[in-house]
């Protein structure tokens, strides 16, 4: 029996960030109320409840800034699903969201791991990202968090702002590692059309990027912190997300909620982001069965995005066929940049894996 | 259809400025006299082209056959000749004149007189034709009616008061347009019993009936069954056909002297009709041609290929087709190292060039790459023989084995506000313009002319002109024959390689700074790729110029979007399609707009 993943969108938020582009509205309690009873609706529309679950993903929006009562409510929903016992269940988080009653409720209902959006510590660069909290807002989230007993901690980074430079991340870096988290990933800052970055045309220099993320990996791996993912690090490769690599791997996950997105029985759905539409109970946006040669070109588009790629065992059994035969005269165009070892694993050259929708485009069909 | 005595017969041509109202003065004048129905009345009835109603310009030439009835009870024929309005087609112009008596001159009442007016009015001067002048687009607010009168009289020494007030749009004025047309231009004469002249002005092509033949009959008489003589080509045919426009075809039984209208012979080579060309009968030949025929040289040439070089014969079939209703677009088979297979073509000018290759794009599909254009050059070798070259690639490399070098001269004249007249003589000088004169057309416009050479003109003069002058000034030139000049070859290599659809031959004195900014320009057009790229530019096997094209360092979504797949798919895919249309050099992939941007290097920046 294949798990599958879930994942649930709470579109709420307190205030919005500068950068964001996620599908977000401000929270209004009766809008919140109706979402979740929606929410219900599409479960039972997309019969979510039928499959068991090897992970969970509350993301959002910030689905932690809801009211106590909503949260349970939401948590109960989810409650419902069969999981298995080794389920990672994470929920995405604000630290000034994390107090010490809501931890203890995530932890009743069995959350196990918990993201927490910090982006920065320093203030300039969480005011530019209009972000409202501060070191020790995030000091008090996370020993809540830690106090219920919920030792697997993601922290969440953006660089590449403004008047980002290696020092202020090495910063960032030591004090993350203080709170001993088991996981960082750190975003570069895209100006996404809608945001408010957007509309100050902000822009991000490519090469300054490219240059503080050179530096950030070497100030990582010298804390044993590993890339397994172009933006996330883990401490040990347990601690990797369970979740993301459903979609890194490209195998099924369900989605519910505003935006969510599915992958299942080679079906990819993706739901409406326009709010009154879901509430109205048009779920789906968009859905397309993807072909053979589709689910192909996915597949490596999303597996290459990883440190390990993927093995060709894995390609063989899912596709029935040969990656090398598949691809063989694309292999041969971007044979400096791919590897495939003795060991039968294919995965872009390290230092290559910045660029690498550059390769991407040469190889896929 | 009856036929109407000469003394009932009017031929005459609108001409005037681009944008001066032309095309909607015709369509008045068609739908006033009822040629058209009001319902079929489509924008800009003589323009036939898409793309001439899209552009507003009228390409090729056009001419129709109207009945009016005069206010004094009588009926008369109106052949209303449509004229091309752009420099490049000024031969057209000039014999589709020749086969009128008059002209209806039209001039902007908010712009006033303008270079192409001047250079139209000399054209119908010189054909001895009458002028009717009309004060176009009084229904605008800031439409000054005597000062347009007073530029008229002061460039044309035109009586103010025959200037006619009129707009076009709204309707105003037509109605006396009309009954001046039969007061104040002349009717054609021309015996109908001496041997057939008729004037060729145009032709098209039919699939069904072979080329179509536009003629003003000078003398004599032609009708179906007749065999005829090409005069200057010295080809026979039969007519098949012969009839009028109005703006439907309808056929007549003869057109006899002073008449305009069309014949078919069976013609299959659109090649055989020659605008200028005179048409007699082989059993009662004219005993000398009319005046006119001159062969057209290309001036300007382009190399243009297929993105795609599996469409080498799509793009065959295509400038074949264009070829046949355009007997002016000249082209050749000719290969590039860089770009594959393609066609080296010959235009009448830069408008001519822009026509036709978006007529390839978008009537037939066909994405192209076109290199910079170039005029034909003459040289001669140190061993006497001598080479008009309109292929930058076949300038010798080597020096030392020309002798001398001439290339083709315009004589440029500008019409402009006079507070534009210190840049605008910068910019000719820039463009190594000789000046030559200077005239006042009234207190605040002035004429400037100019002997530049024609390279100079075709990168992006025009665009530059315009924006010195906020879009005031306008601009018209004529070939005046070849000069001695001191050039040289430039080449650009990417990555070490020489990309031969980037040779331009450059003018010495300013290739240094040519090349640096062609070689800046394309390190900014071409996206940045895997590792570092040189772009050098070379005169003589010497790098004058480099520049270089550092290596992508990011390419990549670093956020993962949750689980959709569809976002990175999409980009994936439009990154791809993008790639699709670039050109392959080496290793090196060169987007289409890179060979387009060099065209807009500007000296003067």
């Amino acid at each position: 029996m294949d798990y599958k993943g879930l994942y649930v969108h709470i579109p709420f938020c307190d205030s919005i960030c500068s950068y964001c582009a996620f599908s977000k509205v401000l929270k209004n309690y009766s809008n919140v109320e109706n979402y979740l009873h929606t929410l219900e609706d599409e479960i039972k529309f997309k019969n979510a409840d039928k499959y068991t679950y090897d992970s969970i993903f509350i993301g959002g929006g910030t689905p932690t800034c809801l009211n106590i009562d909503n949260l349970e409510y939401l948590l109960q929903i989810i409650s419902t699903f069969n999981r298995t016992p080794d389920c990672e269940y994470t929920i995405e988080s604000n630290p000034e969201n994390l107090t010490f009653e809501k931890c203890l409720l995530l932890k009743k209902y069995g959350v196990n791991r918990v993201s927490i959006g910090v982006q920065s510590f320093d203030l300039e660069k969480l005011k530019f990202l209009n972000r409202t909290h501060n070191f020790e807002i995030v000091y008090n989230g996370v020993n809540n968090v830690k106090k219920v007993g919920i030792h697997n901690i993601n922290m969440d980074f953006i660089y590449g702002c403004e008047n980002d430079s290696i020092e202020l991340l090495r910063k960032d870096i030591q004090k993350a590692i203080k709170f001993d988290v088991t996981h960082m990933s750190f975003y570069c800052l895209e100006i996404e059309n809608g945001t408010v970055l957007y509309n100050k045309n902000c822009k991000v220099d490519d090469d300054f990027a490219a240059s503080l993320y050179q530096k950030l990996l070497f100030e990582l791996q010298r804390k044993n912190f590993y890339r397994y993912e172009i933006s996330n690090f883990s401490k040990e490769n347990k601690f990797c997300s369970k979740h993301n690599l459903k979609y890194w791997k490209f195998t099924d996950y369900i989605g519910i909620g505003l935006s969510a997105c599915s992958f299942v029985d080679h079906c990819f759905i993706e739901n409406t982001k326009n709010l009154t539409k879901y509430l109205n109970k048009n779920y789906i946006a968009f859905e397309n069965k993807l072909s053979l040669d589709e689910e192909k070109n996915v597949f490596l588009q999303q597996n290459l995005r990883l440190e390990k790629g993927f093995k060709l065992k894995t390609y063989r059994e899912r596709f029935n066929s040969d990656f090398l035969e598949d691809y063989k005269d694309k292999i041969d165009i971007i044979k400096n940049s791919l590897v495939i070892s003795r060991t039968e694993d294919v995965y872009i050259k390290s230092s290559m894996l910045y660029i690498m929708d550059n390769i991407l485009v040469d190889l896929l069909h | 259809m009856k036929k109407y005595p000469l003394d009932h017969i009017r031929n005459f041509s609108i001409i005037a400025h681009i944008d001066h109202g032309k095309s909607t003065l015709a369509d008045r004048i068609l739908e006033l006299t009822g040629a058209v129905e009001v319902r079929d009345l489509k924008e800009q009835m003589l323009d036939d082209l898409e793309l001439e109603r899209k552009r507003g310009i009228t390409i090729k030439l056009n001419a129709v056959s109207i009945n009016y009835h005069a206010d004094n009870g009588e009926d008369y024929l109106f052949n209303l000749i449509d004229t091309p309005g752009h420099v490049d087609f000024t031969y057209e112009v000039s014999r589709s004149l020749a086969a009128c008596e008059g002209a209806l001159l039209v001039v902007d009442a908010t712009q006033g007189v303008e270079a192409q007016t001047l250079a139209n009015a000399y054209l119908a001067i010189e054909n001895d034709l009458t002028i009717l002048p009309v004060i176009n687009k009084m229904d605008l607010p800031s439409a000054s009616l005597e000062r347009t009168q007073e530029e008229v009289f002061k460039a044309l020494s035109i009586d103010p008061d025959l200037c006619l007030p009129i707009s076009a749009k709204t309707g105003l004025g037509i109605k006396k347009v009309l009954e001046m047309i039969v007061k104040e231009l002349p009717s054609p004469n021309g015996d109908v019993n001496k041997p057939l002249q008729a004037l060729i002005f145009d032709s098209k092509f039919d699939s069904y009936r072979g080329v179509i033949v536009l003629i003003r009959v000078k003398q004599g008489s032609i009708k179906v069954g007749d065999k005829i003589l090409l005069m200057a080509k010295n080809k026979v045919y039969q007519v098949t056909e012969v009839g009028i426009r109005t703006p439907k075809e309808v056929r007549v039984d003869s057109l006899d002297a002073g008449e305009v209208g069309y014949i078919a012979a069976q013609i299959k080579d659109i090649k055989d009709i020659k605008v200028g060309d005179t048409i007699t009968l082989v059993d009662n030949k004219a005993s000398e041609a009319l005046p006119g025929y001159r062969k057209i040289n290309p001036m300007v040439f382009s190399g243009l290929y297929p993105t795609d070089n599996d469409d080498f014969e799509q793009l065959r079939d295509a400038l074949e087709k264009l070829a046949l209703n355009d007997s002016s677009l000249v082209y050749e088979p000719e290969t590039s190292s860089a770009l594959g297979s393609g066609f080296r073509c010959g235009f009448l000018g830069l408008l001519h060039m822009d026509v036709i290759q978006e007529r390839l794009e978008n009537e037939y599909g066909i994405d192209l790459v076109c290199t910079a254009p170039s005029v034909v050059y003459e040289l001669t070798m140190t061993d006497g023989t001598f080479v008009r070259l309109d292929n930058p690639t076949l300038f010798p490399t080597n020096p030392a084995v020309i002798k001398s070098m001439k290339e083709p001269m315009v004589r440029a004249c500008i019409l402009t506000p006079s507070e534009y007249i210190g840049s605008l003589m910068q910019l000719a000088q820039d463009r190594r313009g000789q000046y030559i004169d200077m005239k006042y057309i009234d207190e605040n416009r002035v004429e400037l002319i100019y002997k530049m050479p024609l390279s100079e003109v075709i990168f992006s003069f025009f665009d530059k002109l315009k924006s010195i002058t906020a879009g005031y000034a306008s601009f018209d030139y004529e070939i005046i024959g070849y000069e001695e000049s001191d050039l040289a070859r430039m080449d650009i290599m990417l990555n070490g390689e020489v990309v031969d659809a980037l040779t331009t031959i450059v003018f010495k004195k300013t290739a240094y700074s040519r090349a640096r900014k062609i070689v800046d320009k394309l390190k900014d057009e071409i996206p940045r790729q895997q590792f570092q790229i040189p772009v050098q530019a070379c005169i003589n096997n010497k790098i004058i110029a480099r520049a270089d094209i550092k290596a992508v360092r990011k390419d990549v979504l670093s956020k993962c979007y949750g689980g959709d797949i569809s976002r990175k798919k999409k980009l994936l895919e439009k990154q791809k399609e993008g790639k699709k249309r670039m050109k392959e050099f080496g290793k090196v992939y060169v987007p289409q707009q890179a060979f387009i941007a060099i065209l807009s290097i500007d000296d003067g920046d």
